[in-house]
């Protein structure tokens, strides 16, 4: 059985491509027919990489598959390979999962848009090529795949292309996303310029020794070309106008699945590729970018009124935390960034459907015009409580678990090193956080608290075939907070060993010894040590008991004091806040937004979000200069200090 | 039908006819001998799939929409992305690795032959697909008359 299984990467992969091609080829006139291939190709593909689990993510194997058997000869690898190791399975993991969710949710959120042939194969085909991307052994096909994912998650985007400005997004991703793959395009060929070869593995085993400008340069380019495809600062504005125009399963793919490829390239870049993660200057690097783009992303939200165009800004900012201890080069911060990066995925994921489910119940994302939807649609407010609690990483669920490592991580980094970068880190970090869970008061109080618009007093609760891929959802955020120890064993320690482990990994893929031979020392597994500690299931416990006190109160209470503003209105027939002491028009419809909650935050801080108002202007010849710019700074900073 | 040929230039009408053939036949040359010459299926799908601008030129957008099915076009790409995909999985199955040479195993020839044709099959189709699009945005509109009567209409 072993020997089959062998077999499974690529053909996990081909069974999403062969999915698409069949769908496009039968699926165009029976909609049954075409759901049976899609959910056969997502579980075929969601199966493999199950099964996969125990050989590569428990037992420690790393599964090399040579295509057409062109393996390397006299220690040079020029045919294609498919590498997965455990990070490779960690993120591919990630991916099967959150494409089957997304497709699942599909079925019933897409249903009243016309050529879903189209969408279904576009569909597979991103999934397709994401698998593709974090399987791969080879740095040629990474950039096929990240040009098979861009273009089709750019034609996804434009997909309902009678909202307003979603050609305009999808042309702007288009544009600078193109701009990213570019870079990576320019780090490959310089890169095979110097070692001609393509190989992963060979590639780990040549670049650390081959130190010269142009490998610098080729290190400058791939970072900022995966950079962008994770969209982290200055990328960040394509994100938003993006997430803002797509449909909200393809959000959920972009934010969860395109992004981690990012964070996978990286991880690669510098750990693996490079091996340079242990100098100071790699550290700052990496860890600047993800902490302003955890910063400036957090304040971007503030200010938004779109729903998903907020949740677009935040889903940044929770990639900025992944970099950040990505950057800090300890094996705790990199276990912690690989535990927030599946999280992310998870509660953006959660949130973004939720989103979607209250545009397809009203129609509409606008948070100044939603209100008091909890009462119409309980159990999509649940299911938004429980993803904004996990996104601000409120205890027990798994943000707070991602989180407490985050902070964990770059604390002790902070001791051992004694630097005052490191602090800033932490410090920005929580602040973060504290601003995340801000913004996701504003936001059930714009939708799902306060009043009804009379606009929506006929909102029905979405279909069970939406509900069931956010409860899924649901279920994987508490989960992994309820029993992160598991979480830390089962995953993120043979991650993160696979990750670090640069001189295994090119001895699975050349024969054992090729590593020595290049002089890189063998690899010493590192303890992953946590100051911390903390009771999960105490928390849950609390929770639960708080939950009830409140309920008991409320119920207790009367309907009197729960229902007071309805109460007056009822009885004057008009809005309280018409009344004589008030002026204004009483005939349209105003509830205290969620917006006006922090506005003594806002005002103190008018000059930066009127700067950054500016910065983000909307012109793509604007966004494609910083794009340019980010390059340019990156390649200036590169040569001076690496 | 003889009557919208006859709109077109003899010359170029008859220069059509005379190099239809020529390129049809030089692209599936270039698609068969793809892995053993320069070429291959992508170079030779772009020469085949080139055919309808001479069948374009010398009988004009109508000649186009008679001779070719857009509907059969776009499927059979599909076909050959499917047929891709199974010579390549037939590897897998007979116990070798994907993409393997389970054909001619221990020749010069390899399977790359095999999918060398689906890939000119498919890119054939899908160059044709893509240029029948382009070419009904040239045509000329069939009403050209009924627009201006609107037009004054509403004037």
């Amino acid at each position: 059985m072993y020997d089959f299984m062998y077999n499974f990467p690529v053909l996990a992969i081909m069974s999403l491509f062969l999915g698409a091609f069949l769908n496009s080829l039968v699926g165009r006139r029976n909609a049954k027919v075409r759901s049976a291939v899609v959910v056969l190709a997502m579980l075929a593909a969601l199966v493999m990489m199950l099964s996969l689990v125990k050989p590569v993510l428990l037992d420690g194997k790393i599964i090399n598959y040579w295509l057409g058997n062109w393996e390397p000869v006299e220690g040079w690898a020029i045919g294609i390979s498919l590498e997965v190791d455990a990070l490779s399975l960690f993120f591919a993991l990630i991916v099967v999962v959150a494409v089957f969710v997304s497709g699942i949710y599909s079925f019933t959120y897409m249903s009243h848009d016309d050529s879903l042939v189209n969408y279904y194969t576009l569909f597979l085909m991103l999934s397709g090529s994401v698998l593709g991307l974090v399987l791969s052994g080879d740095l040629f096909n990474m950039f096929v795949m990240i040009e098979i994912m861009t273009f089709t998650a750019v034609a996804l985007t434009a997909f309902r292309n009678h909202y307003e400005g979603a050609l305009e997004g999808a042309f702007k991703y288009l544009v600078v996303g193109s701009l990213g793959s570019t870079s990576v395009l320019i780090g490959i060929a310089l890169i095979y310029s110097q070692t001609h070869t393509l190989n992963l593995a060979q590639l780990s085993a040549v670049l650390p020794q081959a130190d010269n400008p142009v490998t610098m340069l080729a290190f400058a380019f791939l970072f900022v070309g995966f950079g962008s495809k994770a969209f982290l600062f200055p990328f960040h504005p394509l994100a938003a106008d993006a997430h803002a125009v797509a449909p909200a399963s393809i959000s959920l793919m972009i934010s969860g699945v395109l992004t981690k490829c990012g964070v996978y390239g990286i991880i690669r870049l510098c750990y693996c590729l490079f091996q340079n993660m242990d100098q100071s200057f790699v550290q700052y690097f990496v860890t600047g970018v993800g902490v302003i783009s955890m910063f400036v992303c957090v304040t971007m939200a503030f200010n938004q009124h779109n729903f998903k165009r907020l949740l677009a800004f935040h889903s940044i900012s929770q990639v900025g935390y992944v970099i950040t201890v990505v950057g800090l080069g300890s094996a705790l911060g990199l276990s912690a960034g690989l535990f927030h990066a599946m999280n992310h995925t998870i509660f953006k994921g959660l949130l973004f459907l939720t989103a979607g489910a209250v545009q397809h119940a009203t129609g509409s994302l606008d948070l100044d015009e939603l209100g008091g939807l909890s009462k119409k649609m309980p159990g999509t407010c649940a299911l938004f409580l429980i993803g904004a609690a996990s996104i601000s990483g409120l205890p027990p669920f798994n943000g707070f678990a991602s989180k407490w490592m985050i902070y964990q991580a770059t604390f002790q980094q902070a001791g051992e090193t004694g630097n005052f970068f490191f602090v800033v880190v932490c410090v920005a970090a929580l602040i973060t956080s504290v601003l995340t869970l801000a913004s996701f008061i504003k936001v059930s109080q714009s939708v799902f608290f306060g009043q009804l618009n009379p606009k929506f007093a006929n909102t029905h609760e979405v279909s069970l075939g939406m509900r069931i891929p956010m409860w899924i959802l649901a279920a994987l955020c508490i989960l992994p907070g309820l029993f992160p120890d598991k979480v830390q064993q089962w995953l993120l320690t043979p991650a993160t060993q696979a990750a670090m482990n640069a001189p295994g990994y090119i001895d699975a893929a050349m024969g054992s010894g090729y590593a020595a031979s290049f002089a890189i020392p063998a690899y010493q597994p590192q303890q992953i040590f946590l100051s911390g500690a903390w009771q999960p299931v105490m928390w849950l416990l609390l929770l639960i008991s708080v939950t009830l006190a409140v309920c008991i109160v409320a119920l207790l209470g009367g309907d009197e004091k729960a229902t007071v503003t309805s109460e007056i209105s009822s009885e004057t027939d008009a809005d309280p806040k018409y009344d004589s002491f008030f002026s204004g028009e009483a005939s349209v419809y105003s509830q205290v937004g969620g917006s006006d909650l922090f506005w003594g935050f806002k005002h103190n801080w008018r000059h930066y979000f009127s700067f950054m108002h500016n910065w983000h202007s909307g012109v793509v010849n604007d966004y494609t200069l910083y794009g340019a710019a980010a390059i340019a700074v990156a390649l200036v900073l590169c040569v001076i200090f690496l | 039908m003889k009557k919208t040929y006859k709109k077109t230039p003899i010359i170029s009408r008859c220069a059509s006819d005379l190099f239809l053939p020529l390129a049809c036949v030089f692209g599936c040359y270039v698609v068969l001998h793809g892995s053993t010459s320069p070429g291959g299926g992508f170079q030779g799908g772009v020469l085949v799939a080139s055919a309808i601008l001479l069948v374009y030129l010398g009988y004009g957008g109508m000649g186009v929409k008679h001779s070719f099915n857009e509907h059969m076009l776009h499927s059979s790409e599909t076909v050959a992305e499917i047929m891709y995909v199974v010579i390549a999985l037939v590897g897998v199955f007979t116990g070798l690795n994907f993409c393997v040479n389970f054909v001619f195993a221990g020749q010069q020839v390899d399977t790359s032959i095999l999918m060398n044709d689906a890939v000119g099959y498919h890119v054939m189709a899908g160059i044709t697909c893509l240029l029948i699009m382009m070419l009904s945005v040239l045509e000329p509109d069939d009403h050209p008359h009924e627009v201006d009567d609107k037009e004054e209409a509403a004037a």
